[in-house]
């Protein structure tokens, strides 16, 4: 998970990632737990009164109470689970060894969906609005919880963020079909596109030497972080000089656990276009620029107008494409037919 | 508006391929009176079960997703036919009971619809994007767009030496591509708003599910059938209403969690990518199995087996969902296993082994694959 290590957290690893885990929602935490306990003290006690009783296994078969055939089994699953996963994988010395291993330490979280917390929680207070036979009772106590839970729990970010209607069919921002048709207008009437067009033609896309040929056909492209994450969704025709982990490790996102250092080439080199793109032209020579550019083959950069410099990129021989949708396209070592 | 009916009719007819997949094969269970639910719901599962094979066989073969598309349209279209025809009687059937059944439920029932469509529509309208979505849907919309499966970096789009052992056999989002090549639909529509749909509605189905084995009441063996007639029917009233009230919380509990971590953000904003299918169905419906084991139903010791076979399938599709399998089988096998042992019931450790097999499997496939054992090539 974010921000927590193995090596940093130590034996108090898995606490510290399931306090991250459910976050603000811990009372659905306590309200499973207290379900649990109080569930298995019910059956205790009243297997003991059977036993008391004198009741032999056909009478037990045959109680209606709820105590065994009610929340029974369930309670029983839910702590043999409970137990078996805290003897496994939330055993805090077993993961300290084998999490780095495995290199689960960002994705340890999806650990804790083994233990179904939520159904179970909701499975007890069902059954705590169920203990009722008064149907008004019920009605009010049902009322009264989901009351709680709307009111005092928080409302899911990600629902909390996202309650817009999509700009279009596609669910992507307006601006990339309309950058992606003028890429592909300009491409598509280069040498490059022809000569490359043309080779991979005659050529099995299944070989290496097909396939290779064939994604030379395609522009590649830099664009600013709000749209790089669409573009391949709505138009796999454009190919990226990042790839995911880049650039997120670019944005300053490190939830992929893939660190880069100035000693890795490739990513010197897109950071280097990536910034020039962001106007951060302090300290960078046009033949830096233009050697990246070369050697990542970037053919066309998307900047937005009010972060990029023009003067540099015109220097550094770039050509503006076109300006459409609140972005400059511009293109580079692209040459035009006839 | 043309890719958007086109869109609901793709959802309308996978929909639909699902219920005839689930149909035949309760039926061929013996079951006469099903439910449309659960048809839907074992029709889902089975089918990406059938996916994933097929799909991995034309993957290491380098076979282009149209050849895919062809196979599974030939699967799909029989499987319709075939359900139309063997399980025509038995839908009807069950819809001239619906009148009775919704009234078993109340105005409950209304509450849950009316929140299975807000979780429907939310999947609907999300707008992301993350870098998750970018990989996902970029998968589909490369595999579209290549008539390739899983050969070139969907991030990117640049040639893989080798395809990551991560992504692999987790082939949800090929899926993604073989519905839009069979539809005439862009690859991001299938994968965000068809599929996104559907799977909303699998996993509230999921839950509620979850909720049937949870409140399954047991009938007192002494009364008279005339007794057991009445008490019948309030204890069938009972369930359906502790269901309701179950699946309610449920769907409130998941839209009020707080961390992008827990499964409510999965139901609600992640419903294109597999991880969600594994959150919001496979672990449900893990669960549901095991819960069914504990408490001995179906009680007929024959019919037992189903809900192990159920199992596999469930384990089989979630390795076309996602390498978070894992979590389910792990759950499964943590349930199941003192169980069987503290029961004695030694046949029930057999029938665990093979309902665990998919994910065995695979995780020794997935072992091999990234110590290099083999590596299955992007390339001749």
């Amino acid at each position: 998970m974010e921000g927590i290590t193995v090596s940093g957290a130590g034996l108090s690893f898995v606490m510290e990632c399931f306090r991250k885990y459910v976050g603000q929602s811990w009372e659905v935490a306590v309200f499973c737990l207290a379900g649990m306990i109080v569930s298995a003290l019910i059956i205790i006690c009243s297997r003991r009164m059977m036993r008391a009783d004198g009741m032999n296994d056909v009478a037990k078969k045959t109680d209606s109470s709820g105590a065994v055939y009610g929340i029974g089994p369930v309670t029983w699953m839910n702590w043999t689970l409970l137990v078996m996963l805290a003897l496994t994988v939330y055993n805090p010395f077993l993961v300290r060894k084998l999490v780095p291993r495995l290199g689960m330490t960002t994705v340890y979280y999806r650990m804790f969906w083994a233990f179904p917390l939520i159904p179970a929680a909701a499975f007890y207070l069902t059954e705590l609005i169920f203990l009722s036979g008064k149907k008004l009772l019920r009605s009010a106590v049902f009322a009264l919880a989901a009351a709680g839970i709307i009111l005092l729990m928080p409302l899911n970010p990600g629902v909390r963020y996202h309650l817009t209607l999509p700009d279009n069919v596609y669910k992507v921002q307006g601006a990339i079909p309309v950058i992606c048709d003028a890429i592909h207008e300009d491409f598509e009437t280069s040498e490059q596109y022809s000569y490359w067009k043309e080779r991979a033609e005659g050529l099995d896309l299944n070989t290496k030497k097909g396939a290779r040929t064939y994604v030379l056909t395609l522009p590649r492209c830099v664009f600013p972080s709000e749209l790089e994450f669409q573009v391949r969704q709505y138009d796999p025709g454009v190919t990226l000089t990042f790839n995911r982990n880049m650039r997120l490790f670019y944005e300053g996102n490190t939830s992929t656990g893939i660190q880069y250092t100035s000693k890795s080439a490739a990513y010197r080199r897109r950071k280097l276009i990536l910034d020039v793109c962001r106007g951060k032209t302090e300290g960078v020579t046009t033949e830096d620029f233009q050697a990246a550019m070369k050697k990542t083959r970037t053919q066309y950069l998307i900047v937005s107008p009010s972060q990029a410099d023009p003067s540099f990129l015109k220097v550094a021989g770039c050509r503006l494409v076109s300006e459409t949708a609140g972005y400059c396209i511009y293109s580079y070592g692209i040459t035009k037919e006839g | 508006m043309k890719i958007a009916l086109l869109a609901a009719l793709a959802a309308f007819v996978l929909c639909f391929l699902f219920l005839c997949t689930g149909s035949i094969i309760q039926k061929m269970r013996g079951k006469r009176d099903f439910s449309l639910s659960g048809a839907l719901l074992l029709g889902y599962v089975v089918y990406f079960s059938l996916f994933e094979v097929i799909c991995l066989a034309c993957e290491v073969t380098l076979a282009p997703l149209s050849r895919l598309s062809v196979i599974m349209m030939t699967a799909g279209t029989a499987l319709m036919l075939g359900g139309v025809v063997y399980c025509c009687r038995n839908w009807v059937f069950r819809l001239r009971s619906l009148k009775s059944r919704i009234r078993a439920h109340g105005w409950l029932l209304a509450v849950v619809i009316v929140l299975t469509l807000a979780v429907c529509f939310f999947a609907l309208i999300y707008t992301d994007d993350s870098a998750d979505s970018d990989f996902y849907v970029g998968m589909a919309s490369t595999a579209l767009y290549t008539n390739t499966i899983g050969r070139f970096d969907p991030t990117n789009g640049r040639l893989l030496k080798a395809i990551n052992p991560r992504y692999a056999y987790a082939l949800y989002p090929i899926h993604n591509a073989v519905v839009a090549d069979l539809f005439h639909i862009p690859a991001i529509v299938a994968a965000r708003s068809v599929m996104s749909v559907i799977n909303a509605l699998v996993s509230c189905l999921a839950y509620y599910k979850l909720g049937r084995i949870l409140f399954v009441q047991k009938a007192d063996r002494n009364l008279t059938l005339e007794e057991t007639g009445r008490m019948g029917d309030q204890v069938y009233v009972r369930q359906n209403r502790k269901t309701d009230v179950f699946t309610i919380l449920l769907l409130l509990l998941n839209l009020f969690s707080a961390t992008i971590y827990m499964p409510g953000t999965f139901l609600f904003t992640r419903t294109f990518e597999g991880k969600h299918l594994i959150v919001n169905m496979v672990v449900p419906l893990a669960a549901a199995a095991c819960v069914a084991v504990y408490r001995g139903i179906p009680e007929d010791a024959g019919e037992q087996r189903y809900v192990f076979e159920n199992l596999f399938f469930l384990l089989l599709a979630g390795v076309c969902f996602s390498a978070s399998v894992s979590v389910p089988a792990l759950m499964a096998a943590a349930a199941l296993l003192p169980y069987s042992v503290y029961s004695k019931k030694w046949n029930m450790l057999l029938r665990l082994f093979l309902a665990e097999l998919p994910f065995l499997v695979w995780a020794g496939l997935y072992i091999l694959n990234s110590r290099r054992v083999f590596i299955l090539a992007a390339y001749r």
